[in-house]
């Protein structure tokens, strides 16, 4: 299971008592519970180190300013992964909307069948230098995706994800993600084979 | 054509591929100092600031509250017959 236990494990109800006596203390047994995870998933969606590395110090500082109102109505992994979420759906946006206004996209043509080679930059440290290329073609592709199959493509095939973890996470029904999984699929393929026709001739 | 459905697919497994990163000890420093930041941010707003603008909101207040005494004080002097209308083109006419 990806939300998985860290080293320390508290359930959710010892986290409730430990918040009530301490604050500082179950902060802190959060950012060793889910520091690593929450970083993960924002570089796997932001791509970036430096990028995610900010947006993870803004999810931790809105969980740590959101401690008090949380009352376990939801899982607290569940209520910290769908911060990040949020986060890092808001930072893209703004970087996309950035990147239009100040005519830096490259979009080789305007045209749903191609793979853009620079919306944004790809600095990944968990990509291999072998890897790195067909790598970036993939990370492409899925930016051409619409944003919720992107975010549930990147949470289930490269977080590992299963599909009922994104359902609880994105609020959709298991087949629901399952759906937009299979359409991420069908489309991130047509727009792969189309890019590799390009390219041959 | 084949050709490129194999690679293609080849690409889609990249994501397999893609290692977890391991979160830097300057970023756990950030994220360890984050209470004390905010907590910092509090103190930031000076003590005088925050008395003055409580002060302001009782005095706010303290206002309406008087003000409303005297309007019902007014009212109650005044005669009934006299309509909010009959007052005003009264007072119109002597201005």
């Amino acid at each position: 299971m990806y939300f998985g236990t860290p080293k320390m494990h508290l359930d959710d109800q010892s986290f409730l008592e430990l918040n009530k006596r301490n604050k500082d203390k179950a902060f802190n047994y959060l950012v060793d519970a889910y520091s690593s995870k929450v970083f993960n998933t924002c570089i796997n969606l932001i791509r970036s180190r430096e990028d995610a590395e900010d947006v993870t110090q803004e999810v931790f500082t809105a969980v740590y300013l959101s401690l008090d109102t949380f009352g376990g109505d939801s899982k607290l992994s569940t209520w910290i992964y769908s911060i990040a979420l949020n986060k890092s759906k808001e930072f893209l946006r703004k970087k996309t909307r950035k990147k239009r206004s100040g005519m830096m996209t490259t979009i080789e043509k305007d045209d749903s069948h191609t793979v853009p080679t620079a919306t944004i930059e790809f600095n990944h440290p968990g990509v291999l230098l072998e890897n790195k290329e067909r790598t970036q073609v993939l990370f492409h592709a899925i930016d051409q995706l619409a944003e919720n199959q992107k975010i549930a493509y990147t949470l289930h095939k490269i977080e590992g994800m299963s599909y009922s973890e994104i359902a609880e996470l994105t609020e959709l029904s298991v087949s629901s993600v399952e759906s937009l999984m299979f359409r991420a699929k069908k489309k991130l393929h047509q727009l792969l084979e189309d890019y590799y026709k390009e390219n041959e001739q | 054509m084949n050709e490129e459905r194999n690679r293609a697919e080849d690409t889609m497994n990249m994501g397999d591929h893609v290692q977890r990163v391991t979160p830097s000890s300057d970023l756990m420093n950030r994220l360890k100092a984050i209470p004390s930041q905010v907590k910092q941010g509090y103190d930031t707003i000076p003590k005088k600031v925050v008395w003055m603008a409580a002060a302001s909101i009782v005095l706010l207040i303290g206002l309406n509250f008087v003000s409303l005494i005297d309007y019902k004080e007014s009212q109650t002097n005044s005669p009934s017959t006299e309509t909010v209308d009959d007052s005003y083109f009264s007072y119109m006419k002597n201005v």
